[in-house]
């Protein structure tokens, strides 16, 4: 019977071609962006399912509070580590990872630094709990002397060429150290699974200790942030036993005063990618669970939309159908072989869709995968059964409405021509199409108000200058002397102006920024300001560099602020004066300041500006004088850039003892960096949408078919009696038009409600614009009317004799 | 075979109701070929659909070989139709998107008759139809006559007791006509019971009883001739 019910449907596709192939593209449309959006998503859940022992590997975090504020970070003290394998019977392994700035490695005259934008360091179990897939060398020695190094592939081809590289000795140039030997101990593949930890080398944890033993080895301070640590529970050992012994252990290690301020916490390894948005910072790659999120969301809109399409279509077809239907009735098909027969139809669509959408990605991934900057593809071994799963799930939905529907149906009804699905108002039909066009609505809002939001963050003036501003680090071990470094740079004439700081705007987060208690001196008493200042330590030039606004006083001068007896020199911003509540920058200007038990003056007031991106609000912060600040920042003119950096690079290398590699990065590359992934996000957002109003469009276009096919008989009619052909249109588009604005009016005011909520993450944000909301609604009600002119038309001008004749 | 007690279908629509069916009453024996003829909506129609269980009347009783199928819910309703009764339509009904052999066996999927016996069976009707050259033709490449042939071997593929015939003759011309009924008749020599409804009263009087029928009422019958 199955055969049968086959070959109908496959002779009923043949018949009516181009029904078939809308119903099939609309299908295969949103299997394929839903295939797009899952690669995306299962990618970001795939980090970290490699490890053989993930289910009992978690990384150590640790959270600290004081008077004025809270961390939680991944990173902990050195001692930790080897305390919890003392203490904790339970737990099998601990892994210490430490990292430091790139490190270049050499080989016979032949120099590479590694990728990645820090160096690691592991302890010896490291390639016990990480299942890292292994080339050559000995997993479970190699990092167990100092001074061993595991390379991958690539890297080991680069350095040694074709020479065998186990047991070969790199030179290995660290900041501020000579050169050190490493020996190869072990080659990894280059092609690792998704993990949160990516490296092209990794160094033994205990060369760290040796190379510097009073941070990784003799280091007694427990609220350090040195180190990752990870912990290998025995099998059966449970983490909330753990966590539960966490508060007693610390009590014994530590001392009460630590312990009351500090709780450890663990994480397990799987979700440090997804699960990290709790941390202050990571040195670990993490994801953006948010955006997971909406994908999801946008992947099941659009599936939604298509199967409504896929239910739309056939039940506006099935009134060609009711002959048959009435002819199986009368030779004893029963309400079950309906259901049986739509479903084995709808299925057959929905794989003969999802074949087609397997095509269209094959073909379009490499395009798609360089636009998101991924590589992404479908893993056909693992996923063929859930491909075909979902396909068949689908066709089931798609199927089952049409199916039930129809074996309800009396074969009377069938005989007579009463028979329709949905009845004769089509009620369930117009409310999908309500559906779909709600749906479309929201998204169309949702991208609109998603690449106004980004627009807005990039034309909003951050009250920060961050054009031709190049940064690197101060020369290590500079034997000339930080000052005479800067000096040279500042005789260039088209260096414009140079500045030190021990952060980076823009990149480094406010958060991070140490805040101590503060008090100023407003008359006779002192005064604490209502937000605990974050402090910045710069040098002189800072403010000129980046352009910064003084609303009163001065900034940092090299010869005032460096001079011995001077009283130290404090420069906040407005938002600091505010929180101080003072509201005259005028008025502040040479008050007692004490920070961090340092006293000094105000000398200047800074206008706000932001710091970080505009994700983040200003916060208050006081800027110290220092000129031991590692960062420096040149402000360089905007013409002959290229040849300005090769000065920078030769004054640079002059300064430098070591063979430091120069690296420099222009701060605007810096910040638009940070909104790369946003505006990626913009794009998918836009084209989804589109995708989603199209499919819509088909279910709008069957259902003009539909409707013109109930009423042709009206309609030619009308036509005898004299109607005219923009009367007969104007009487079909009336139907859907409707339900088009209906599902305006609805989706208008959900889109809005959503978005503005999506907005509240951003501590500068727009409103939900009212242009983007009509302008939904212009494209939603233009696009679904031409569809409507398009199909009716033909009907309208259709000669009604035809149809007379027939009758 | 067939005995109706006080059979009443009503039809309601919004504000419109209309008797089709009123206290008829009317029994047939096995064997018998009923001619059922009447004006336009004097209920022939329905009295077909009823018969045929395609539809239920709204009150009275009606017994097919000694069952009560008016309170038969779907399912053995559709159960007995497919063992026991078989459809010729005016319009032919054949499948579309069946072949001339797909819709003959069609029938005996739903009776779950064996593959090898379908093709046996389907073979000897055409044969017997004179139509199995055009055994893989679709409905559509067939003349009216032939379409009628391949929908009377599809209504008797399950050897059915009845045959309940709605106009079989009214889109064929006399040639094709005769033929059809000539078929029939040679059915009912058989042993099938037949049921049709006609305008004609020259095909009316192949049965060997006429049934008028009037406002939902049997008003007259006429024995043709003795059935055997």
């Amino acid at each position: 019977m199955i055969r049968n019910y086959l070959k109908v449907a496959i002779r009923n596709f043949n018949r009516q071609k181009g029904f078939a192939l809308i119903m099939v593209l609309g299908l295969a449309l949103g299997f394929a962006c839903t295939i797009l959006l899952s690669e995306f998503i299962v990618d970001a859940h795939s980090y970290d399912q490699f490890h053989a022992k993930k289910n009992r590997i978690f990384r150590i975090t640790q959270s600290t509070k004081n008077e004025s504020q809270q961390s939680h970070l991944p990173f902990v003290s050195t001692q930790l580590g080897p305390a919890l394998v003392e203490d904790f019977p339970m737990i099998e392994q601990v892994v210490q990872m430490g990292f430091t700035a790139p490190v270049r490695l050499g080989f016979k005259g032949n120099h590479v630094i590694p990728g990645g934008s820090e160096t690691w360091y592991a302890s010896s179990h490291f390639f016990d709990l990480f299942s890292y897939s292994w080339y050559s060398g000995n997993p479970s020695t190699a990092l167990s002397e100092p001074y061993s190094i595991v390379i991958n592939k690539g890297l080991a081809h680069k350095l040694f060429g074709t020479l065998d590289p186990i047991g070969q000795h790199l030179e290995f140039h660290t900041y501020g150290r000579d050169h050190q030997k490493l020996e190869v101990t072990g080659i990894i593949e280059n092609e690792q699974p998704n993990s949160h930890l990516s490296f092209e080398s990794i160094i033994s944890y205990n060369t760290l200790e040796s190379i510097n033993p009073n941070k990784y080895l003799n280091n007694q301070d427990w609220l350090a942030r040195d180190v990752f640590t990870y912990v290998l529970l025995r099998d059966g050992a449970s983490k909330s036993q753990l966590i539960k012994q966490f508060p007693e252990f610390l009590k014994r290690r530590s001392g009460s005063e630590i312990a009351r301020r500090s709780t450890i916490h663990v994480q397990p390894v799987e979700d440090i990618y997804l699960y990290s948005d709790h941390l202050d910072s990571d040195q670990a790659k993490t994801g953006n669970r948010q955006t997971i999120l909406i994908f999801v969301l946008i992947a099941l809109t659009i599936l939604l939309v298509a199967s409504i399409n896929y239910i739309n279509l056939v039940t506006a077809r099935s009134s060609k159908r009711t002959k048959e239907m009435g002819i199986r009735k009368s030779l004893g098909a029963l309400q079950t072989q309906f259901i049986v027969q739509s479903l084995v139809e709808s299925i057959l669509i929905s794989i003969l869709a999802m074949i087609l959408a397997l095509t269209v990605v094959e073909i379009i991934q490499p395009v798609y995968n360089s636009f998101i900057q991924m590589d992404l593809s479908i893993n056909y071994h693992q996923s063929w059964y859930i491909l075909l799963s979902f396909a068949i799930l689908l066709g089931v939905i798609s199927g089952i409405y049409p199916g039930v529907k129809m074996s309800l149906t009396k074969p009377i009804d069938i005989f007579k021509g009463q028979f329709s699905l949905g009845g004769n108002r089509a009620t369930v039909r117009k409310s999908l199409v309500l559906v779909q066009f709600t749906l479309a609505t929201l998204i169309v809002i949702a991208a609109g108000t998603v690449w106004s939001q980004i627009n807005f963050l990039h034309q909003t003036d951050l009250g920060l200058d961050k054009e031709q501003i190049v940064f690197t680090s101060i020369p290590s071990n500079s034997s000339t002397g930080n000052k005479s470094f800067i000096e040279e740079l500042l005789k260039e004439p088209r260096i414009l102006s140079v500045g030190r700081s021990a952060v980076r705007p823009l990149y480094d987060m406010h958060a991070s920024l140490p805040a101590t208690p503060t008090r100023v001196k407003i008359g006779n008493q002192f005064v604490e300001p209502t937000t605990p200042l974050r402090k910045i330590e710069v040098g002189a030039g800072f403010a000129e560099v980046f352009g910064l606004n003084i609303l009163a006083g001065r900034t940092f001068s090299e010869i005032r602020d460096t001079r011995a007896d001077n009283e130290i020199g404090y420069l906040i911003n407005e938002t600091a004066m505010e929180s101080i509540g003072v509201s005259s920058p005028r008025d502040i200007i040479g008050h007692t300041v004490i920070y961090d038990g340092q006293k000094g003056k105000i000398i200047g007031v800074l206008e706000d500006f932001n710091f970080e991106s505009l994700h983040s609000e200003i916060l208050p912060f006081i800027m110290v004088y220092s000129n031991h600040s590692p960062m420096v920042f040149i402000k360089i003119s905007d013409k002959h850039i290229s040849s300005t950096i090769r000065v920078i690079q030769n004054i640079w290398e002059r300064h430098a003892t070591t063979v430091d590699p120069f690296n420099y990065n222009f701060m605007s590359e810096f910040y638009n960096h940070i909104y790369a992934k946003e505006r990626e996000f913009q794009l998918l957002l836009r084209i989804f949408s589109i995708i989603t109003i199209f499919i819509a469009c088909i279910g709008a276009l069957g259902l003009t078919a539909f409707i013109i096919e109930e009423r042709k008989k009206e309609i030619s009619i009308r036509k005898v009696l004299g109607a005219s052909v923009s009367g007969i249109f104007k009487m079909l588009s009336f139907d859907l038009m409707k339900i088009v604005i209906l599902a305006f009016l609805i989706g208008g005011p959900i889109g809005y409600y959503v978005m503005q909520k999506w907005l509240q993450n951003f501590a500068y944000h727009i409103d939900v614009p009212f242009s983007i909301i009509a302008a939904a609604g212009i494209l939603i009600i233009s696009i679904s009317f031409c569809t409507i002119l398009l199909t009716s038309t033909k009907a309208a001008v259709s000669n009604p004799t035809e149809y007379l004749k027939r009758e | 075979m067939i005995r109706t007690v006080n059979l009443v279908k009503v039809y309601q629509t919004d504000e419109v109701e209309t008797t089709a069916l009123n206290e008829l009453n009317l029994e047939i024996k096995e064997g018998e070929f009923v001619s059922v003829m009447g004006p336009s909506g004097c209920g022939k129609s329905t009295l077909l659909n009823v018969l045929g269980m395609i539809d239920s009347p709204t009150s009275g009783e009606y017994y097919f070989m000694n069952q009560e199928i008016g309170h038969l819910s779907e399912r053995g309703r559709s159960n007995i139709r497919k063992h026991n009764l078989g459809f010729v339509f005016q319009s032919f009904n054949l499948i579309d998107e069946l072949t001339v052999f797909e819709n003959v066996e069609l029938p005996m999927l739903y009776t779950k008759v064996a593959a090898n016996d379908r093709k046996a069976r389907v073979e000897e009707l055409l044969e017997g139809m004179n139509i199995m050259h055009r055994r893989n033709h679709f409905p559509q490449q067939l003349s009216g006559g032939q379409q009628q042939r391949v929908a009377v071997a599809r209504a008797i593929v399950n050897h059915p007791k009845l045959i309940l015939a709605d106009e079989p003759t009214g889109n064929l011309d006399s040639t094709n006509g005769n033929e059809v009924m000539r078929i029939l008749t040679k059915l009912n020599e058989e042993g099938t019971t037949i049921v049709m409804v006609t305008h004609s009263q020259y095909c009316a009087e192949f049965g060997n009883r006429i049934i008028r029928m009037l406002d939902g009422k049997v008003v007259t019958e006429n024995l043709v001739k003795q059935y055997l």
